[in-house]
Parts: C-alpha cells; structure tokens; sequence
C-alpha cells in the first residue's frame, strides 16, 4: 500500500508543473502578474487586461492543455478536432478566431456612444481620419524594420502592428485574429496598455504641437440634434461604409445597429442587455483567450519589443497627425477649432477626449472641450473600423 | 479594385517583406489613407446635407398652433440671472474691498503691491449658472 502511495506521489509530481516548467514558460508567468498588477492597482484598462492576464498565466502551465496553438495555425481549422480534443481555452477562443467576439463588442459600444456630438459637427470626422494615418505610417515602419532584417514580419503581421495605432482593442483583435493569429497575444497587450497609457503619451506631444493661443481657443456651442437625425445616422453609416468597404461591415454594421437600438427608443431591454450582460459575457471570453495566444513560444521574441515599440509609435503618429490637421483645420476656418481635439480622433474612447478636456482645462480651466472632443473621438472608431476593413480587403 | 486586392494577396502572403514590394507598401499607404478620408468626407456631406434637410422640414412645421402647444408643454419658470451691475472704475466702495483683499494678500506674501488700476474682466461667453453646469458635470474628468 505504501509502494503504490509512493508511485501515486511520484507519477503526480512528475506530471506537475513544477517539474515539467520551462523557464519560457516561467517568465510568462511572472509577466501575467505583472499585466495584474497594472490591471487591478494602477487600473489600466482593467476590464479587459485582467482577463487577458489571467489567460495568459493559465495557457502557459505546463500540462494544463487549455490552449493549443497548433490548432489554429493551419489555413483550415480542423473544428471537430478542436471540439473533441480542445481544451476550455480552444473552445473559447473559436468566438475570436470566427470574429464573434469583436463585433459583439462593438454592437455593446454602440449601445453606450453618443455621435450627437459628431452629428452635430460633421466637420469632425475629418479628426477621425486624420488621426488613424498613425496605423498606415506604423504599417510601413514595420516592413521597413523587415527589410533591413532586424525582424521579419510578413505584410499581414506589419498590418495587423499598424491597427494598434487605432487605438480600438476590438478593432485590433479583429483584424489580427484574421491576419496574423501568431501575434494576438502580443498586440492585444500593446494596444491595451497603450490605450491605457493615453494620458501620458498624448499629453506631451499636444503641448509641443500646440501654442498656448490655440489651446486656449474657445469652441462654438454644439446645436442640438433631433431624433430623427441621430436614427438617421447609423443607418446611413452601416449603408455607405458597408457598400465602399465590405470588409468593415461585421464591425461597422454591428456598431451602429447597437446605436440605433439606443436612439429608436423602442428597444429598451436589447439596449439594457448588449450594453451589461452581452458585453460583460463577450468581454470575459474575448480577455481570457486573447491572454490564452500569449504562449511562451509566441511572446518572448524580439518580434514582440518590436510590436511594443511600433504600437507606441502608431499611438503617437495618430495623436500628432489628428493635432496637426486640427491645427489645419483651424487655419481655414478662421481660428474657430482648438487643435487640442484633434488628438481624440484616435478613437480610445472615452479616454482621449478627457485627454483633450485635461490639457485644454490646464490653460483655461473655463474652457469645456469635452463635447467638442466626442465628435472627433467617436468618429475615429468609425475610421479605424474603416481602416481595419481596407487592410483586410488588400491582405484578408 | 478588387484585382489589385487580390495581386496584392498573391504577392504577399505569407511572405516577409522583400524591398522589391516597397512599391506596394506605398500604395498600401497611400490607398488606406485616401480610402478612409474618402468615406469620412462622404460621410461630413451626408450628414451635412441631413442637418440642412431635416432643420429645412422643420421650420415650416412649427405652426402658431404647434407653437402655442410647446409652450404649454413646457412650462418651466423662467429664471433671471443675477444681474452684475457696472461699476464704474472710480467706485469706491469696490476699490476699497480689492485693495483690501489685495492688502491682506500681500501681508501673508511678505510684499506690497501698489495698485495701478483696476479694470473689470471680459465678461464670459457662459452665464455663470451655466459654467458652473458644466463645471460641476466634468468634474470627474
């Protein structure tokens, strides 16, 4: 009895994780309590980093088998496969890899955005696509590092870099999930921290693009938007985007039908359940299988610094073109636009409209850019929907 | 449009980037950027032409009848805003409560300040109910 109580203790101990560990695998580890760290004491983004960090701890211990990447690296997935041998994480991780998950995302945004803002000055979607030349500048950074060998990212991997600089997490997974699943992990962690990390990284460069007379500019009041505009309005969108850019419709079209549900009015309860329990749900498993792609063997590369470096040079290219246009913007319309809301077309909403609210408020604090600040922010989740929809008709 | 979309797939999958497709990656760029402000601006029209339509539908509606029923279907007491009155800038009783404030401002400081005018401020372009509005719902930003 003791003999077979001995085997017992040494077959488990052989198959722990402390025996069979790399120390890859261990480093992972350790970064996921870091990503906790930052999620639950400094509070970055910690809807979805939290997931995303406990996902990426539990896909790399050794033995758990709740994620395997060899599954899904093959053109054609083999879905009995993954149903029948698949872990928790496997079966999850098909709403990502069938795009489920970030459409769903985007029709629970709807649900909570106001374009009243943007519908009110149309002008401010010119923000919104200024801002994302940031994901084509960063797009061409990365085929530049390519070719000069220091890595050697493929045009799909350098596209899916790029949409980081959207500065739209459902948006990156979207197009990532579809282009470069390698690298999920990887740029779902930049583009979250990074969207984060917004205050500090466009603070600076809209005080060195601006002069204090511009921020100071003080912004002509809104008009009021009927509802029959703002029912207009999606409708409209989901119908001219989908028909220029297919590609976009899954994230256009379900962004608006959530915005359409919320200004119809008549549609309370879908509004109640898309924006809380549909997004809630959606939002868990989207963070944990996300976390799930950051496998040892996939993170720690120098592809993975080089993906950081260029999701912060994305982020800071957007910022700059969007405050340069504004500053364009204001030029020709007669000193009418503070170049501080250009920044917000970034989309990371509603964070990069503070940002703008912030700054603005630090050289007049009587001056409110906030609203003036949604427009540009809320159309630059529609240009960087766009944008992912163009990537995805040259490369998908 | 869609032939080049599907040249560029050819040549590029699942290829790293060789410098004779810089020509592509040009055109990637060039393509996205023109393709979103493309959209964009389409979109700025339609919701431009949108306002002018629906505001145009509207004026016309607004009967006296309608108008006489929205009056009574709202009706908020009207609130008149304190009135500040001018002051002149030799007033001096005004004069007198500044320099004190002034003063008193000044002996914490450890200095003296002399007063050379006193001129009132640009009057704000928001009522002042209304900047304390607004002020009070961006707090938490």
């Amino acid at each position: 009895m003791l003999e077979t109580f001995w085997e017992t203790i040494q077959t488990l101990a052989a198959k722990s994780a402390f025996a069979n560990i790399s120390w890859q695998q261990g480093v992972m580890i350790l970064l996921s309590f870091l990503l906790m760290y930052l999620a639950i004491v400094k509070k970055f983004e910690p809807l979805l980093l939290l997931p995303i960090a406990f996902g990426m701890a539990l896909t790399n211990i050794p033995g758990a088998e709740l994620y395997h990447p060899e599954f899904f690296m093959t053109g054609n997935i083999d879905y009995g496969q993954v149903l029948h041998d698949g872990g928790l994480l496997d079966i999850l991780y098909l709403g990502v890899k069938l795009q489920l998950f970030p459409p769903l995302i985007f029709l629970g945004i709807g649900t909570m955005t106001d374009f009243g803002p943007l519908i009110a000055n149309p002008k401010s979607f010119l923000l919104g696509a200024a801002a994302q030349a940031g994901i084509f500048f960063t797009f061409i950074g990365a085929c530049l590092l390519s070719m000069t060998g220091i890595t050697s990212f493929t045009m799909e991997q350098a596209a899916s870099i790029g949409i980081i600089g959207g500065a739209d997490g459902p948006t990156a997974i979207f197009v990532t999930s579809k282009l470069a699943p390698e690298m999920l992990g990887s740029i779902a962690v930049a583009a979250y921290s990074y969207m984060a990390l917004v205050p500090f990284i466009q603070r600076p460069i809209m005080l060195a693009l601006t002069t204090k007379k511009e921020r100071s500019i003080r912004m002509e009041q809104l008009r009021t938007v009927s509802k029959r505009e703002r029912i207009i309005f999606p409708v409209a969108v989901t119908i001219l985007v989908s028909f220029i850019v297919p590609d976009a419709t899954a994230l256009v079209g379900m962004l608006m039908l959530g915005n359409l549900f919320r200004e119809s009015g008549v549609v309370d309860r879908l509004v109640k359940t898309a924006q809380n329990e549909l997004m809630n749900i959606v939002t868990i498993m989207l963070g944990v299988t996300v976390g799930a792609t950051a496998t040892a063997a996939n993170f720690l590369s120098i592809e993975t610094l080089a993906i950081i470096l260029l999701g912060l040079i994305a982020f800071s290219i957007g910022t700059a073109a969007g405050v340069l246009f504004a500053k364009l913007m204001n030029k020709l319309s007669g000193g009418k636009i503070n170049p501080l809301i250009g920044s917000a077309g970034v989309s990371a909403v509603p964070m990069a409209a503070r940002v703008s609210q912030k700054v603005g408020a630090e050289t007049d604090p009587s001056n409110f850019l906030l609203m003036h600040a949604m427009g540009p922010n809320v159309s630059g989740v529609i240009g960087s929907a766009v944008a992912a929809g163009v990537l995805l008709s040259i490369f998908g | 449009m869609a032939d080049l979309a599907k040249l560029l797939t050819a040549v590029t999958k699942n290829a790293t980037v060789p410098s004779e497709h810089v020509d592509m990656m040009w055109s990637t760029l060039v393509t996205g950027i023109v393709v979103v402000f493309l959209i964009l601006i389409l979109l700025v029209f339609i919701l431009w032409a949108m306002g002018k339509v629906l505001n145009l539908k509207k004026k016309p509606k607004n009967t006296p009848a309608e108008a006489a029923a929205s009056v009574q279907a709202a009706p908020m007491p009207v609130v008149s805003e304190p009135e500040i009155e001018e002051y002149d800038e030799d007033d001096g009783e005004i004069i007198a409560v500044i320099a004190a404030a002034i003063a008193a401002y000044g002996e914490a400081d450890g200095k003296q300040y002399r007063i050379a005018s006193v001129k009132r401020k640009e009057k704000s372009l928001r009522s002042n109910w209304s900047a304390a509005g607004i002020n009070e719902n961006t707090r938490p930003f």
